[in-house]
């Protein structure tokens, strides 16, 4: 059993973009970027690395080490526990980046782009 | 108020009480203007007159107790004079909006009181001109926005009020007269603007002249112009929003004013869009038709059609919107029903029903403050004892930030709710209105109790079972929620949304062959007989959402091959082999 709760997430991330292709090569062409992901969680002292690529034609997310950032625009670091508030749309990105949890290194207006991501994963609301 | 105009020890040209003078005195020549109507017009809004005097009071008291005594204490006592600056403006544009009858009289000298004392040398020239030009510019301002593309110098203008800011009407006029006979350059413009008093002067007899010219090619011009609908619009909610900022320092508008900002300022889904074939199209039965449908049980996209069609015949129908706003967000059409609702509150903006299922909707699309807002103009309609008395104990509203919003929305239906606690007597939409305050702040199990007690009252209500099972579905209670919307289904076969919401539950626990088929089956009921079946989704109205979400569930199924059929304008039969719905 994994300590990170987010790796269910990245997993299905990573199925979305194997399965959806019209959804992956639309958000290539919106993004045009690599964005590598350093998450932190207070259960374990590694932490874990995700490499989301949305520049190649076929774009994946596979799981990534520290130093592998050549070739990356952004690198996003943030907790286990915040990532999944993000996910399940509990949190905003921008007040997480102002309370300074959430930080980005690189070309920060690739950002966006993740949104559209987690947005794919995120659970289906009823509504009223 | 004299009282201060002899100047006191203190005064001195820095001191505020100088312009707190200048505000009371121009406060007191009102008063003189119409002696005979404020008896009058106290009678007619003697609740906020009397809220305001005893802020006012309040103030005055604190500044004749502070100031004699301690005249070195000026400084500080000048915040007291601060706030009574901020306190009269609101006293006279309380007076500008109460006293109605005699409103028209004031407005006339009100703007050239308004004017800062440099301007006074020449503003009775201005007024004149303003006189003079006024009435063909606002004649010819829709047009005039949409051709010279004043979008930014418009947004301006919403900020100032007429006349309060001359400089704005020369650029305005300026405009125009650019517009008419094309005789000023940008350049004139840049220098006018920075031309001292005197040049003014003689800037507008200029412009006098060359108004009365122009104004015979202006008018003629104007039925040339075919002003886009579009940029009508535009025109009006600007024109609307001035209005409004006009009135914003009352405090009894201030409440009102929370519709106007959150309601209506919010992203605008623009005007419904009709379904280009109905079949009930030129029949002039076509409400009826609608409600007979409804009640008969048939699919809710040809009641729809039905109701578009009754609109298309009479486009202030208010009934056959609001019918047709219902009908849509039961349909899993929200953005069609949202526009359709914001249209029928538009020609009734009291419509109880229509303000209930419009903040509902603005729920389920996020705009919480548009929803509470909504919600307010809801209890103040259906409750005013309740939302006046709140207003008297608390009439000033400081902050408007989301939770202050919610807080005070949720106190009102919290009062009104109070006034039959139990049993027959529950007031189920009061119930359903705080239900729905609850959930904005997931707060689900109070919610949940909410429509529950609303079920006791009307237990037939499909519509509040399938809020129950969503309200359920989105504490994790999925089993649950699945029950209620089956209740709801037994109710009312047609309704989408609830078939919707089952989906989006079977997802939840894992059933993903049977979330496609509620999917499926949802879709198959925007299907209208008579349409041709290869387009048959192929409609103006398309519901994205229940697309979305038969992604989700053929991607949970790994069934990349169904994935790839999904699309608005696929063909539902070819999933017939493999699913039942």
């Amino acid at each position: 059993m994994s300590t990170f709760k987010s790796d269910a997430t990245f997993d299905q991330i990573a199925k979305v973009l194997s399965t959806d292709k019209q959804l992956a090569k639309k958000l290539a062409k919106q993004t045009q970027s690599v964005i590598l992901f350093h998450i932190k969680s207070k259960k374990s002292s590694q932490p874990k690395h995700w490499k989301l690529d949305l520049k190649s034609d076929s774009p994946s997310l596979i799981s990534a080490k520290d130093n592998d950032s050549s070739s990356v625009d952004l690198e996003i670091s943030v907790s286990d526990l915040d990532f999944k508030k993000l996910v399940d749309g509990k949190a905003n990105a921008q007040k997480l980046f102002l309370g300074g949890k959430l930080k980005v290194k690189g070309d920060v207006s690739k950002a966006g782009a993740i949104e559209k991501v987690l947005s794919s994963v995120r659970p289906v609301k009823a509504k009223l | 108020m004299s009282l201060f105009g002899g100047g006191s020890e203190c005064s001195t040209g820095s001191n505020p009480l100088a312009q707190f003078n200048k505000h009371s005195q121009q406060d007191r020549t009102l008063q003189h203007a119409q002696p005979g109507s404020s008896a009058q017009h106290q009678q007619m809004n003697i609740r906020s007159e009397m809220a305001m005097n005893a802020q006012d009071q309040g103030h005055m008291n604190r500044f004749f107790n502070a100031g004699p005594q301690h005249p070195a204490a000026a400084p500080q006592d000048s915040f007291n004079f601060q706030g009574m600056r901020t306190q009269l403006p609101h006293v006279m544009s309380q007076q500008q909006h109460s006293q109605s009858n005699w409103s028209q009289e004031f407005h006339q000298p009100a703007p050239q009181q308004m004017h800062s004392p440099t301007a006074n040398a020449w503003s009775g020239e201005f007024q004149q001109q303003r006189a003079n030009t006024v009435s063909p510019l606002s004649a010819n301002s829709g047009s005039l926005m949409s051709s010279s593309g004043l979008g930014s110098s418009a947004s301006m203008m919403m900020r100032s009020r007429m006349g309060y800011n001359p400089m704005l009407n020369q650029m305005r006029q300026s405009q125009s007269q650019q517009q008419g006979v094309q005789s000023m350059n940008a350049d004139a413009q840049m220098t006018s603007a920075t031309m001292d008093a005197s040049e003014w002067e003689d800037k507008f007899k200029e412009l006098d002249q060359q108004m009365n010219q122009t104004e015979q090619t202006k008018t003629e011009e104007k039925d040339e112009i075919i002003i886009d609908d579009k940029h009508k619009a535009d025109f009006e909610e600007i024109w609307e929003s001035m209005k409004n900022q006009d009135m914003e320092n009352t405090y009894s508008n201030q409440w009102e004013k929370d519709f106007e900002t959150y309601a209506q300022n919010r992203r605008n889904y623009g005007q419904y869009s009709f379904e280009k074939t109905n079949q009930f199209l030129h029949n002039p039965d076509a409400y009826e038709i609608g409600l007979i449908l409804m009640e008969n049980g048939a699919k809710l996209s040809e009641a729809a059609l039905a109701f578009e069609a009754a609109i298309q015949e009479n486009p202030n129908h208010i009934e056959a919107w609001l019918k047709l706003g219902e009908v849509q967000t039961s349909n899993e059409k929200e953005i069609a029903g949202l526009t359709a609702l914001e249209k029928c509150l538009t020609l009734d903006p009291t419509n109880l029903s229509a303000l209930m299922t419009l903040a509902i909707s603005y729920i389920n699309e996020g705009y919480d403050n548009a929803a509470f807002a909504t919600l307010e103009r809801w209890i103040e309609t259906k409750y005013p004892q309740i939302t006046s008395r709140a207003r008297q104990t608390n009439p000033v509203i400081s902050d408007e930030d989301r939770f202050t919003l919610h807080k005070r929305v949720i106190e009102l239906y919290l009062q009104a709710a109070q006034l039959s606690p139990s049993g027959a007597n529950i007031d189920a939409d009061v119930q359903m209105g705080l239900g729905v305050l609850f959930y904005a702040n997931e707060e689900f199990d109070k919610t949940i109790d909410c429509f529950k007690a609303a079920l006791s009252v009307r237990p037939d209500d499909e519509l509040l079972w399938n809020r129950l099972g969503a309200s359920l579905a989105n504490s994790n209670r999925s089993e649950e929620a699945i029950q209620a919307y089956l209740e709801a289904l037994r109710l009312k076969p047609s309704f989408v949304r609830a078939r919707y919401n089952l989906g989006v539950s079977s997802i939840n626990i894992g059933c993903y062959k049977e979330a496609a088929e509620h999917l499926l089956g949802a879709l198959s009921m925007h299907d209208v007989e008579g349409n041709g079946t290869a387009t048959n989704l192929a409609y103006v109205n398309q519901s994205t959402s229940i697309l979305e979400t038969l992604k989700r569930a053929f991607l949970a199924m790994n069934r990349r091959d169904l994935l790839e059929k999904v699309k608005p304008t696929m063909n539902l039969d070819q999933f017939r082999g493999e699913f039942n719905f």
